[in-house]
C-alpha cells in the first residue's frame, strides 16, 4: 500500500509520500502554526512528521522536494531537516535528505533571504558535491551562474533533469511509481529580469503502481492557467496526454482561481480550452481534487485563495460527474478539527480515510485545555 | 410508508440521491427525547458531532417496542470497491428495548446487494447486518456510541473492499445466535458422495429442543430415525442464502443457482427408503444436508465450504404425498407407479439448522493453534502427571496413542487425575474412553500392563513400543526409562516427571537418531544437580531429601494438584515443541512460592561409550575435560581423586559422569600419587543427597605427568588389584581412569565371579 497525506497548514504546503517499500518522499515543508495560539487549527507539522518517522523506525527521507521557494512551501524548513551545507543546520536527530528536489530557479535565484536562503545554500552546496540533488531544468540563467562558480557544465548534467522526462532512478514496475516532470521549463525561467516564481515551479505526475492498480498523482505548485496551457500544449505535442491523467489532483496555489482561467467569474470560475480538458477530460472515476488552504469562503471578502468560484468548478464541474470528492485540507474532517488527509492507494484504487475519532482518542490529539490552579493570565 | 423526505435532510450536498429507500421502520417519527432505550439516545445525541454520519430521523415503534435510528452514514469507499456498496449508505439502527438485545441494523437501500455477513431473517429486505461476531450481551457493557457507528462503518467499508471475510467463514447468512444446531459426528459424510442418502438414528438431550445429534450411520432404514440427502453445490463466490427459508419451495429457489435440484434429490431419498423398507406413518425425520463451496474469485478453487441443514416437519406419509411419490386415498397413503405426482414443495415446511461437527484430532490442533501430529505414539503411565499431559495433548490433536498402565484407579488418585471418578477401573482403559469423550472419532488404544513385569504381555507391549514414532514416558521410574533407553525399537523416548515436592518438572529427550539415549540423559541431569547451584533442593521435599519416596507412586505423598496441572501444562507443550525438533534435550522447570517459573536448559555433552572385562563404560567429554583441567593444575605433579557415577548391575553398565579433584591430604610427586582422604566422606553423602542416590562412588582417576603415557604401571596395577577386593564387597568392579596428556586409560578389575 502506498501512501498520500496532506497535512492541514491553511494556505500553505506540505505532503508526505509514503512508498509501500518503506521509502518516504516528502513534498514541500511549511510548518506556518504559530505555537502561541491556542486557537489555530493547523496542525503541528514537525511533531506529526517526527511522529511518522519514529513509528516506522527512520531518520531520513530519501527524497524531499521543494516545488519553489516561497514561504508557504518552506516556513521552518531550515530548522526541521539535517542540512549539510554549514555547521549550525548539522543538528542530529534532525531529519535526513537523501536526495533534494529543486526547481532550477531555486540554485540561481538571488535576494533571498531566511528559510529560502538557506534551501538554496543546500541545494548550491550539493549541486557544487555533485551529490544528494536532483536539478529540474537547464536554463541559461543556470549556465551562467555556474560559470561564474567556476563549475563544469558536463560534470553536473546528470544531475539535471528537463521538463518532458521522467525522473531517473524511478520506475513504477520496479519501485511502485515514477515521476514525469512537467515544468519548470528553462524558457520560463530565462523569461523577464526577474525570476517568476510560479511560472519557475516544480510540477509533475506521481504514476503509482500496485497490486495491478494505476493511480496517477497531479503535483503543482503555484501554476497559473498560463503555465498549464503551456504545459498541456507541450504534454499533447508530445503525445503524452497520459502524463496529464490524474486520479488525486494536488490543486495549485491553494485553490485560486487564476489557475482555473483568467476571469474569477460570479459564482463558477470558468476554465480556458486547456484548463478543461486538464481538469475536467482527464480525471478518472471517483477523481479526488485536493485543496491545501483554508475552508473555502463563503463571500469575497478575502482576495486571497481560496476562492469559492474556483472551488464551485472543480466541484460542479469536476468532481461531480466523476463520483469523485473535493478535499479542502482545513476542512477535512470538519472545519473545527481538521486532520491530516490521507489517502490509501492500493489494488482497489485510492481511498480517502475517513474513520471517526471520537471521546478519549479525540482528547489526546490535540493539547488539552489550559489547567491550573491560578486564574490569571 | 416511505421517507421522501430523506433525499432534502442528507448531509452532503452535492451528491446524487438516486437511491431507492425501503419503508423505514416504525411507526412514527420521535423526538430524541422520547426514544425509550439509553442506547439509542446516546447514539442519536453522539451522531450529531461526528463526521462521515448523519441521523436523518429518530422513529420508533410500539409492538414490539423498538426504537429506531435513521442515519446516514459516509463510507470509506475505494476508488475501485468490489462490491456494490455506495459512498452514502441509508441504515436503520433498531434498538428493542430489552436490555441485552443487540441493535440491529439494517440497510435501507432498496437493492442493497447479497453479501457476506448477512444475518438470516423471514424475510429477503431489508437486509440485516451481522457487525457483531461476539453475542452483544458479552459486550454490551462497553457500549461506546463512536465504536459502535465505527464498527458499522467498518463493516460497509471492508464489505466494499470484499476483505471482510476470512477464509474459512461461513459466506452464506449467518443464523442468529440461539438458532438450531444441528451435530454431525465428524467424518461422517467422509465418502458419501453428493445426491446420495444416509440412514441415520438421532437423538436429544432432555430439557434441549435445540440441538439434534447425529448418533451414527445405520445400513437399514427400518432401524433409522432419520433420513438424510446429502447436496453438494457447484463452487459459488457468493452467498445463495436470501432469506431465511420457511419451505422446501425456498430452498429449491436458492440451491438452483448453486446447481441443485432439491426436490428431486429428496424425491429419489424417500422413494429408496420407503422401498428399503422404511418406517412409515410415524415420526421420521427427513433432513437435507447441504454443502456450499466457496472461492475467493471467479472461476477459483474451492477454499472453504458453508455446511448447512434443512430439517422437515411433515410425517412420511404426508412428505410422500407432498413430494409427489404417494398419493392418499381417503385415509390410506399409496405409493404411486411410475412418473411422480403432483409435487407441492411450497407446503413442506423446512427449518434450518447450523450444522455442527464433532471435533476431530485435526481441528483439535487447528483450535490449538499448534501443529498436530498423526503419528503413532506410545504413553507409558498415566498417573497423576501423565493423565493430565495425555489429556492435554489429545485435545491439542498431537499424537494417535496406545496408552501403558497397569494401575487400578483407586479413591486417593481422584486428587491428582484427569479420570471423573471411575473408581476401580484400570486407568490405561478408562483414559482411553475418555479419549473417545473428548474427540468422538479418536482411536486410542491401551495395554493393561507393566514394562517390569514379565507376567505382563510384553509382546503387546514390544509391538505397541516398534510401532511408535516417540514413546513419551511418565512412569516416574528410573527402571523404566531405563529399560526403554535399552529396547532399539521405536521412535526416540521422552521421560517427564515431577520433583518429590512437585515444584520442578524435568524433560529429558533422546536426540531423533537415538545417539543419545534416556540413561545417558539421567546421569548429565544427575551431574547438573550436583553443579549448578540455582537446582539445589531439587530432590528434596519440604526442604529435607526424603529417600525411597517414589514421587507419584507413594500413596501417601502430599502435591497439590495446582502444581501438577501447571506442570502438565508445561510438559504438554514441552513434549510438542521437542518432539517437532531432533536435538536431544534436557529442561528442568523450577517453580517457587509465587509460582514463578524458571526454565533451565541442561548442556548435552557427548557421550562416550567403551566394553571393558565385560563392563560397558558409559562416560562424556564433559568429565574427561575436567580431569584434564584439574591434571593440568597440579604438573609436574601426579594428581588424581574419585569418580562419581552409577552401576547398572543387571545390565553391567557402569557410568562415569563426575569426579572430585585430589583431597588436601594426598602425597603429588611427579611420579607417584597418593590420593589422601580429607573432605571424601562428607563429599560422598553429600552427592548421594542432592541426587537422591542417583550417583555414587564408582572409582579412582590419577594422572600421568608429561612425558609419560597413560598405560597402567606396576604401582598402577597393584592399586587397581587392592581396590578390585575391596569393591567386590559390594560385588561392584573397580574402575580406574589415568589421564595423561596425550592419551587416556579406562580401567576395569573384577574380583566378583
Amino acid at each position: 500500500m502506498h501512501k498520500l497525506t496532506f497535512f492541514p497548514l491553511g494556505n500553505a504546503d506540505c505532503c508526505r509520500m509514503d512508498l509501500d517499500d518503506g521509502r518516504k518522499i516528502l513534498f514541500d515543508y511549511a510548518n506556518v502554526r504559530n505555537p502561541d495560539d491556542d486557537q489555530d487549527k493547523r496542525c503541528d507539522l514537525s511533531t506529526l512528521l517526527l511522529e511518522d518517522l519514529e513509528q516506522a523506525d527512520k531518520d531520513k527521507y530519501e527524497v524531499v522536494a521543494f516545488t519553489h521557494l516561497d514561504n508557504d512551501h518552506v516556513c521552518g524548513a531550515p530548522s526541521f531537516f539535517y542540512l549539510e551545507h554549514a555547521e549550525k543546520y548539522k543538528v542530529e536527530g534532525r531529519p535526513k535528505i537523501d536526495e533534494l528536489w529543486v526547481p532550477a530557479a531555486a540554485l540561481v535565484e538571488e535576494g533571498l533571504d531566511d528559510d529560502a536562503r538557506a534551501i538554496r545554500s543546500e541545494a548550491r552546496y550539493r549541486f557544487k558535491q555533485k551529490r544528494g540533488i536532483r536539478v529540474f531544468s537547464r536554463p541559461d540563467r543556470l549556465k551562467e551562474w555556474m560559470k561564474k562558480e567556476k563549475l563544469d557544465f558536463d560534470a553536473h548534467k546528470h544531475l539535471i533533469t528537463d521538463a518532458g522526462q521522467l525522473v531517473p532512478g524511478w520506475s513504477k514496475d520496479t519501485d511502485g511509481v515514477e515521476f514525469f516532470v512537467h515544468s519548470p521549463f528553462a524558457e520560463r525561467t530565462d523569461a523577464g529580469e526577474v525570476i517568476d516564481r510560479n511560472d519557475c515551479s516544480l510540477v509533475m505526475q506521481a504514476w503509482f503502481s500496485i497490486s495491478g492498480r494505476e493511480v496517477r498523482v497531479i503535483m503543482s505548485a503555484d501554476t497559473t492557467h498560463d503555465l498549464w496551457e503551456a504545459i498541456v500544449k507541450m504534454t499533447r505535442l508530445y503525445k503524452n496526454d497520459k502524463r496529464l491523467e490524474w486520479d488525486v489532483f494536488k490543486l495549485p496555489h491553494h485553490c485560486s482561481s487564476l489557475s482555473i482561467g483568467p476571469e474569477k467569474g460570479k459564482t463558477e470560475t470558468a476554465p480556458t480550452k486547456a484548463t478543461k480538458w486538464l481538469f475536467e477530460n482527464q480525471g478518472q472515476t471517483c477523481a479526488v481534487v485536493v485543496s491545501t488552504s483554508k475552508p473555502i469562503p463563503s463571500d469575497d471578502s478575502d482576495d486571497q485563495p481560496p476562492h469559492r468560484q474556483a472551488a464551485n468548478y472543480y466541484k460542479n464541474k469536476v468532481v461531480g460527474p466523476k463520483n469523485g470528492e473535493f478535499k479542502v485540507t482545513m476542512e477535512h474532517p470538519s472545519v473545527s478539527k481538521p486532520e491530516p488527509l490521507v489517502i490509501k492507494i492500493d489494488g482497489y484504487g485510492t481511498t480517502i480515510l475517513k474513520s471517526i475519532v471520537g471521546g478519549g482518542a479525540s482528547v489526546i490529539s490535540r493539547p488539552a485545555p489550559r489547567a491550573g490552579a491560578t486564574d490569571e493570565r | 410508508m416511505g421517507l421522501p423526505s430523506l433525499a432534502v435532510l442528507r448531509r452532503v450536498p452535492g451528491q446524487p440521491m438516486s437511491d431507492k429507500l425501503l419503508p423505514a421502520p416504525g411507526k412514527r417519527k420521535v423526538a430524541l427525547s422520547k426514544l425509550a432505550t439509553s442506547k439509542a439516545r446516546d447514539l442519536a445525541q453522539a451522531l450529531s458531532a461526528l463526521p462521515y454520519v448523519c441521523l436523518l430521523e429518530c422513529r420508533t415503534g410500539d409492538d414490539p417496542k423498538v426504537d429506531y435510528l435513521i442515519v446516514e452514514l459516509e463510507v470509506e469507499l475505494p476508488q475501485y470497491p468490489v462490491k456494490d456498496i455506495h459512498k452514502f449508505e441509508v441504515c436503520a439502527i433498531a434498538f428493542p428495548s430489552a436490555p441485552d438485545s443487540a441493535p440491529d441494523i439494517l440497510a435501507l437501500r432498496e437493492d442493497f446487494p447479497q453479501v457476506s455477513h448477512l444475518n438470516l431473517r423471514e424475510q429477503e429486505f431489508p437486509k440485516s447486518l451481522c457487525v457483531y461476531e461476539d453475542a452483544f450481551a458479552e459486550t454490551g457493557f462497553k457500549w461506546s456510541p463512536v465504536r459502535f457507528i465505527e464498527d458499522v462503518r467498518t463493516w460497509l467499508a471492508r464489505t466494499a473492499r470484499g476483505d471482510l471475510h476470512q477464509p474459512g467463514q461461513p459466506l452464506e447468512p449467518l443464523m442468529e445466535t440461539g438458532a438450531p444446531e444441528l451435530i454431525v459426528p465428524s467424518g461422517l459424510l467422509k465418502g458419501v458422495k453428493p445426491g446420495e442418502y444416509l440412514f441415520l438414528t438421532h437423538g436429544m438431550f432432555a430439557g434441549n429442543t435445540n440441538t439434534i445429534i447425529i448418533l451414527e450411520r445405520v445400513t437399514s432404514p427400518a432401524s433409522a430415525s432419520m433420513f438424510a440427502v446429502y447436496l453438494v453445490g457447484n463452487v459459488q463466490t457468493h452467498g445463495l442464502i436470501r432469506k431465511k427459508p420457511s419451505s422446501l419451495a425456498d430452498l429449491q429457489d436458492f440451491l438452483k443457482i448453486a446447481g441443485i435440484d432439491v426436490v428431486a434429490a429428496c424425491q429419489e431419498a424417500m422413494r429408496q427408503y420407503l422401498d428399503l423398507g422404511g418406517r412409515t406413518g410415524e415420526r421420521t425425520i427427513m433432513t437435507v444436508l447441504v454443502d456450499l463451496p466457496k472461492a475467493r474469485h471467479e472461476g477459483g478453487p474451492e477454499e472453504w465450504r458453508d455446511r448447512l441443514a434443512f430439517i422437515t416437519h411433515e410425517v412420511v406419509d404426508e412428505l410422500s404425498t407432498l413430494l409427489g411419490i404417494s398419493a392418499k386415498h381417503g385415509k390410506t397413503v399409496g405409493r404411486l407407479i411410475g412418473a411422480a405426482g403432483s409435487v407441492d414443495p411450497a407446503k413442506i415446511s423446512v427449518v434450518p439448522f447450523r450444522r455442527l461437527e464433532t471435533l476431530s484430532a485435526e481441528m483439535a490442533a487447528q483450535f490449538n493453534g499448534t501443529p498436530g501430529s498423526a503419528s503413532p505414539m506410545l504413553f507409558v503411565g498415566v498417573g497423576a502427571l501423565g493423565s493430565q499431559v495425555f489429556v492435554n495433548l489429545l485435545r491439542a490433536g498431537f499424537g494417535r496413542w496406545t496408552l501403558l498402565d497397569r494401575d487400578l484407579q483407586l479413591p486417593h488418585n481422584a486428587a491428582r487425575h484427569a479420570l471423573p471418578g471411575l473408581i476401580g477401573e484400570f486407568k490405561a482403559m478408562a483414559m482411553a474412553n475418555l479419549a473417545k469423550a473428548i474427540l468422538p472419532g479418536d482411536q486410542t488404544e491401551f495395554i493393561v500392563g507393566d514394562l517390569l513385569d514379565s507376567r505382563s504381555d510384553q509382546n503387546a507391549i514390544d509391538a505397541a513400543i516398534k510401532k511408535s514414532e516417540a514413546v513419551v514416558d511418565c512412569s516416574a521410574t528410573v527402571a523404566v526409562a531405563r529399560k526403554l533407553a535399552r529396547n532399539n525399537e521405536g521412535g526416540r523416548r521422552v521421560s517427564i516427571f515431577l520433583s518429590p515436592s512437585g515444584r520442578d518438572l524435568v524433560l529429558l529427550g533422546e536426540s531423533k537418531d537415538r545417539k543419545i539415549r534416556l540413561d545417558q540423559l539421567e546421569m548429565m541431569y544427575y551431574r547438573a544437580l550436583l553443579r549448578d547451584k540455582s537446582l539445589v533442593g531439587h530432590l528434596y521435599r519440604t526442604g529435607a531429601p526424603l529417600r525411597y519416596a517414589n514421587a507419584c507412586r507413594d500413596r501417601s505423598v502430599i502435591l497439590p494438584q495446582d502444581l501438577v496441572a501447571m506442570h502438565s501444562g508445561i510438559a504438554s507443550s514441552a513434549v510438542k515443541k521437542f518432539l517437532a525438533g531432533e536435538d536431544p534435550k534436557i529442561s528442568i522447570w523450577r517453580s517457587d512460592d509465587n509460582l514463578n517459573v524458571g526454565h533451565f536448559e541442561i548442556p548435552i555433552s557427548s557421550p562416550m561409550v567403551s566394553t571393558n572385562s565385560g563392563w560397558r563404560i558409559v562416560t562424556d567429554d564433559f568429565l574427561f575435560l575436567q580431569l584434564r583441567e584439574w591434571r593440568a593444575t597440579r604438573l609436574p605433579n601426579e594428581t588424581g581423586g574419585i569418580l562419581f557415577g552409577s552401576f547398572d548391575m543387571e545390565q553391567k553398565i557402569i557410568y562415569v559422569v563426575d569426579g572430585l579433584p585430589s583431597p588436601s591430604n594426598s602425597t603429588e610427586w611427579p611420579t607417584v600419587y597418593i590420593r589422601g582422604t580429607a573432605g571424601l566422606s562428607k563429599s560422598r553423602v553429600e552427592v548421594d543427597s542432592i541426587t537422591q542416590g542417583g550417583l555414587e562412588y564408582v572409582g579412582e582417576w590419577h594422572s600421568h605427568p608429561d612425558g609419560y603415557s597413560a598405560a597402567p604401571s606396576k604401582d598402577d596395577k597393584a592399586a587397581l588389584a587392592t581396590l578390585s577386593k575391596v569393591m567386590a564387597e559390594d560385588a561392584r568392579p573397580a574402575v580406574m581412569f589415568i589421564i595423561a596428556k596425550k592419551d587416556s586409560r579406562i580401567l576395569i578389575s573384577s574380583s566378583t565371579s
